[in-house]
């Protein structure tokens, strides 16, 4: 599916459609199916981004950086 | 897709996205803030915004007649004639538009707002208002009137076609890729091609909609004025080359309402048209119902009231046309499924300014970066495995 090239798009095109739909119909769960349909677009971007191949690198060091003391 | 097409489409999504790209960006820019307004207005202090309890639209028995209301109003703007009466359906707040005349602009009106309990005005609305109007009024027409209306919704049509044909060069872009590839390391300008293929092909759905209720919205002048010509027109017609009523035969707005009510039993006013305004007759009261459920409330249902008599003229819904137009306004401001659809409406504000601004990159950069001799040929566009430099 994540190689065909329209199969995950028409799949959140028609998740937002009914988000945008559904919460026209009515309140209380009809809001609640809204936001999982709009979510679609939102998360297909953050899972994007999540799987990014990070860079191998060197094991950094961490140091604590001294925080400011007002007095 | 052979090459030519290919070259086509690739044209046509380039030069649409220019024509409209700036607009549009003053748009999402601008609607940002817009899908808070209730929240920004409430935050400046508003005190209409906060107020809360018995529906004006209601007939509950604590809610003032709207004659002592309209003269209260009245006396307050001296030489001038009421235009409408609007009312709130979740507060006990009402709107009195004045004027010195039926056919004032928008920019001779003048609005009180009125708690419909106590009869007193809550506050004149400009204050606490003045950041979303401003807001609003670039919005809807860049403080050009109807022109800029017009254009304004032109430039969504054209926004409208640059969604399609950046669909049909996405297949060719996106053939030897996995949905959802981001190429983060190896060029910035195949970095930002990545994200604009992503965040607008998982938008475009809601770009579109968005984009063409937008479009309606901007045809509201028009829409109206097609709905006068021939809705108004035919219910009318009785009235048809008579003098218009002068404002001291105006009759109980009480009577009319309650006249209204039984003709459209089970719902709610939304607003009365005064005569001589651009929802009614020279000689009628248009009292405006909306449904009860959360859908048909954004569904208008007309009962015209003779203003000197009180007796009904005629009554039934507004046109097809006029429905698209109601249904597209909760469709583009994203005002009806509560906070949650209001930040995700923001999430996708904010990915169309991403896919805007990449865009002007990526033609920008591709401009500055290559000369004729090393142009992609679109042939390359669809064949070659990876192709880092994106849109000619």
């Amino acid at each position: 599916m994540i190689r065909s090239t329209f199969a995950l798009p028409v799949l959140i095109a028609l998740a937002t459609v009914f988000g945008l739909v559904v919460a026209l119909t009515g309140d209380g769960i009809s809001d609640t199916l809204s936001w999982i349909g709009l979510g679609c677009p939102v998360a297909a971007v953050g899972w994007a981004i999540a799987r990014i191949p990070r860079q191998p690198r060197a094991p950094l060091l961490w140091v604590p950086t001294p925080t400011l003391v007002r007095d | 897709m052979t090459r030519g097409t290919v070259r086509f489409w690739i044209e046509l999504h380039k030069w649409s996205s220019l024509v409209c790209t700036l607009f549009l960006l003053m748009l999402c820019v601008t609607g940002l803030p817009l899908i808070f307004h209730e929240e920004i207005d409430a935050a400046a202090g508003d005190p209409a915004a906060i107020v809360s309890g018995i529906a004006a639209s209601g007939s509950d028995p604590a809610l003032l007649p709207l004659d002592s209301i309209l003269k209260r109003a009245l006396a307050q703007r001296p030489g001038e004639i009421p235009l409408y009466m609007a009312f709130y359906d979740d507060r006990p707040l009402m709107t009195v538009t004045t004027g010195a005349r039926p056919d004032v602009p928008v920019s001779g009106m003048h609005i009180q707002v009125v708690n419909r309990l106590t009869g007193e005005p809550v506050a004149e609305t400009g204050g606490g208002h003045a950041i979303t109007e401003f807001l609003l009024q670039f919005h809807t027409d860049m403080f050009l009137g109807l022109g800029g209306e017009l254009f304004l919704g032109i430039m969504g049509l054209v926004f409208f076609v640059a969604i399609i044909s950046g669909v049909v060069v996405y297949a060719p872009f996106m053939r030897k890729h996995d949905f959802g590839v981001l190429r983060t390391t190896r060029s910035t300008r195949l970095k930002w091609l990545d994200y604009h293929n992503l965040v607008g092909i998982v938008a475009l759905a809601w770009m579109t909609v968005v984009g063409l209720t937008g479009v309606i919205n901007a045809f509201i002048t028009p829409i109206t004025k097609v709905w006068q010509a021939d809705e108004l027109a035919a219910m009318t017609h009785a009235y048809a080359g008579r003098a218009p009523l002068p404002p001291a035969r105006y009759g109980s707005v009480d009577s009319a309402m309650v006249t209204a009510r039984r003709a459209i039993p089970g719902m709610n006013p939304q607003f009365i048209a005064f005569p001589g305004t651009s929802f009614s007759s020279g000689h009628h009261y248009g009292v405006f119902f909306q449904g009860t459920t959360p859908l048909t409330k954004h569904l208008l249902t007309t009962a015209l009231v003779d203003a000197e008599t009180a007796t009904l003229t005629d009554a039934r819904p507004m046109p097809w046309y006029f429905k698209a137009l109601s249904l597209s306004r909760p469709l583009h401001f994203g005002d009806y499924g509560g906070m949650p659809l209001k930040l995700l409406w923001a999430a996708l504000d904010v990915f169309t300014i991403i896919v805007l601004g990449s865009g002007i990159y990526l033609w920008i950069g591709r401009r500055r970066s290559l000369g004729d001799a090393t142009r992609l040929a679109p042939d390359r566009a669809v064949r070659a495995p990876v192709f880092n430099k994106g849109i000619s």
